[in-house]
């Protein structure tokens, strides 16, 4: 209840009352008479105080919805107070009292007593200024409602009539900023403890707002790695003109795509520093949006040292691969020479041999029954030789082509093949040998010339390495081991002693004299070379006197 | 026809003397005519010089291996010479390579044969006379010719 405004109001009329004509009288009738005038200004009293409550009421909230707007004003956690034209405080709600710190009943009170001095004139005006106009007026004070309190306050004034025609008044809130204050304090107090941080960070923190190109933000670090003072940054254009030419557009470019799908980005460039060095840098940006305004910001890092260890290391790899490549280039040529090589051993070499045969052959039988058997005979061995350094030279060629030569592997049906190979070799005839296929067998990824080659090698000794007198039996089939495909040729020759059973795949190794069983020693370290290089392997498995079983282990096609 | 000459072009004294004997033991009655080199054999191909006077020849026997112009540049001569463009030619080489055959073939000649030791050269020669003298061509399909001559690509 606003006290003070009834006891002011009351006090008014108490003083028109005593202002009023009152007529002297004496003894009881005077006594009387008082009495008589005590009740009826008892009456007045009450009406009036019933008037004036009702006056204050609507003094309060005006002149609609009395009750409700009474209990606002009271209720109102926000300090409010009213003032008539004259700067008499008319009323004043208990969140005002408690902020100022008054009694509940505190006569004589008027707000300009809590305004120091100093800042009175700032009160009156605003007051003046609200009385004046029609608009919102504000003013920030401090407080000073008992010794060594201070209050920090924003006074939101208004002027109205209570009733049209009336005389005005100035409603006023009175808003504490005290936490306020002190939390600006604090914030103001932490900005530069984070500031410090970030200052001590080894790497270039920044900001920029993108409409303006305006540089908001740079950290220490800036000024220790570039030189620049961070004043410098302030200037809008300084921040891109600092970045080396050669690598201003594309940074920019790329920036700008950044900004465009607001993606973060890490750019590599180089920047100038104020004592005209070149550095690179690592800078990671961030776009982003503050209070509707396009931002970015990053961290910039000297990657100098880095960049010259990766040119170094792209110099290195280009020697490596220049050397790779010159490397390769010899071994091309190596391989042509030894192309050349085998082609004129081929022709060259083969060519003298030939003609010792030849010869052999045709003094042989240039005068018939006349040559002496025994010249015969030295001529029969000169025809051996030159047959078997024929063959050796050939066998070595096939040996060198297959390791040589880039084979196509195809789906093979190897039992088609055997049997066209067997047709093929007089050797294979009966009756000179007996040979059993036993079908069908399993596609296998081959090239035909050179599992071919393989078999007829495998087939040919077979036949060959029988005891004197024998007759070569042989069978050929196939079975699957594991994921592989074996293709064997099984004999009932001599067979191989267990210490022989590697060697025998080995270039010129022969475990038989040559007299008794011819050869070169080449044909099966070719067929282990040709399995090879049909991504398979030879073997064998053999008993001395038992006979031996030779396979070829390929990669099915089905 | 029958006094046509062969043209045998061979610069391997050995095997020209082999192709001698193998020919008379075969019964061949066209004259040898021996170019030793590539230039000789283009001269008598373009019947120049020495060789103004000369009659076509029959068959040419082609080795590839030769002096100053190598085989298979005289196999391009004989075929563009309107006077042996059809003449059969069979290269005679001691190369089984691939890459040597295919060229053989696809510049016109007739067969690849590779070069065989004495005694496989007279039953070479013999064929060549009963296929390619004595008649006018060889059979398309003939195994006999066949087991003796290296096929062109593609076919074996």
């Amino acid at each position: 209840m606003s006290n003070r405004g009834r006891n002011k109001r009351t006090k008014g009329i108490d003083r028109a009352a005593q202002s009023g004509p009152a007529t002297p009288r004496k003894g009881a009738g005077r006594v009387a008479e008082l009495g008589e005038k005590a009740r009826e200004l008892e009456v007045a009293n009450t009406l009036l105080k019933r008037e004036t409550r009702h006056l204050t009421l609507e003094l309060r909230v005006g002149r609609d919805a009395v009750t409700s707007s009474a209990g606002l004003f009271d209720q109102s956690p926000a300090a409010l107070m009213v003032h008539d034209a004259a700067g008499e405080l008319l009323a004043l709600n208990p969140a005002a009292r408690k902020l100022f710190g008054l009694e509940a009943a505190s006569p004589g009170f008027a707000f300009p007593q809590l305004i120091a001095k100093e800042s009175l004139g700032l009160w009156l005006n605003h007051f003046r200024k609200s009385l004046e106009s029609l608009a919102v007026e504000r003013l920030e004070l401090t407080l000073r409602p008992r010794e060594g309190r201070e209050i920090p306050v924003e006074i939101i004034s208004r002027s109205a009539p209570d009733r049209p025609g009336d005389e005005r008044r100035v409603f006023s809130s009175v808003a504490d900023l005290t936490h306020q204050r002190e939390r600006a304090l604090a914030l103001a107090s932490a900005q530069p403890l984070h500031e410090d941080r970030i200052n001590r960070i080894q790497g270039m923190v920044w900001e920029v707002d993108v409409q303006n190109r305006q540089v908001t933000f740079v950290s220490r670090h800036t000024e220790r790695l570039l030189g620049y003072s961070v004043e410098a940054w302030k200037n809008p254009e300084f921040w891109t003109n600092h970045i080396y030419a050669e690598d201003r557009d594309a940074t920019l470019r790329r920036i700008t795509e950044a900004v465009e799908q607001r993606k973060p980005i890490t750019l590599e460039y180089r920047v100038v520093t104020a004592g005209r060095r070149v550095l690179w840098l690592c800078n990671k940006i961030t776009p982003f949006e503050r209070e509707g305004r396009l931002m970015l910001c990053g961290i910039a890092i000297e990657i100098t040292e880095r960049h010259h260890r990766e040119a170094e290391l792209r110099e290195m790899r280009k020697e490596l691969e220049r050397r790779v490549a010159e490397r390769t280039a010899e071994l091309g040529r190596s391989v042509a020479e030894l192309e050349t090589f085998s082609y004129s051993i081929s022709h060259d070499l083969r060519a003298p041999i030939r003609a010792m045969l030849g010869f052999a052959t045709l003094a042989a039988q240039s005068c018939p029954g006349r040559v002496p058997s025994e010249i015969l005979g030295f001529l029969e061995r000169i025809a051996a030789g030159a047959r078997r350094a024929d063959q050796l030279i050939q066998d070595v060629l096939t040996y060198s082509r297959i390791s040589r030569e880039e084979v196509r592997l195809e789906p093979i049906d190897p039992e088609r093949l055997v049997r066209e190979l067997i047709s093929q070799l007089p050797d294979l005839q009966p009756p000179l040998a007996e040979v059993e296929v036993r079908g069908p067998m399993p596609k296998v990824w081959a090239h035909e010339a050179r599992l071919g080659q393989c078999l007829s090698n495998l087939l040919l000794n077979a036949a060959k390495f029988v005891a004197p007198g024998q007759t070569p039996k042989i069978e050929v089939g196939a079975e699957p081991i594991h994921d592989k495909v074996r293709i064997y040729v099984r004999d009932q020759g001599i067979g191989i002693a267990p210490a022989n059973l590697t060697r025998i795949f080995r270039m010129f190794e022969r475990v038989n004299p040559a007299g008794q069983y011819p050869g070169t020693g080449i044909g099966l370290a070719i067929v282990s070379r040709g399995a090879e290089r049909l991504g398979g392997r030879a073997g064998v498995e053999s008993q001395p006197g038992q006979g031996s079983r030779f396979w070829l282990e390929l990669n099915p096609a089905s | 026809m029958m006094n046509k000459p062969i043209l045998l072009v061979e610069d391997e004294e050995a095997d020209v003397i082999f192709m001698r004997y193998a020919m008379e033991w075969a019964k061949v009655p066209n004259p040898l005519v021996i170019a030793r080199d590539g230039r000789e054999a283009v001269d008598f191909i373009e019947a120049r010089g020495e060789h103004q006077h000369r009659l076509g020849p029959a068959l040419v026997l082609l080795d590839l291996k030769l002096p100053f112009i190598p085989g298979l540049e005289v196999l391009k001569h004989i075929r563009q010479h309107p006077e042996t463009s059809r003449v059969p030619v069979i290269v005679f080489s001691s190369s089984n390579q691939d890459q040597d055959v295919e060229a053989a073939y696809s510049l016109g000649a007739d067969a690849y044969v590779v070069k065989p030791a004495y005694n496989e050269l007279l039953e070479v020669v013999r064929r060549v006379k009963l296929y390619w003298l004595d008649r006018p061509h060889p059979p398309p399909d003939c195994a006999d010719w066949d087991a003796v001559r290296v096929p062109p690509p593609g076919q074996s």
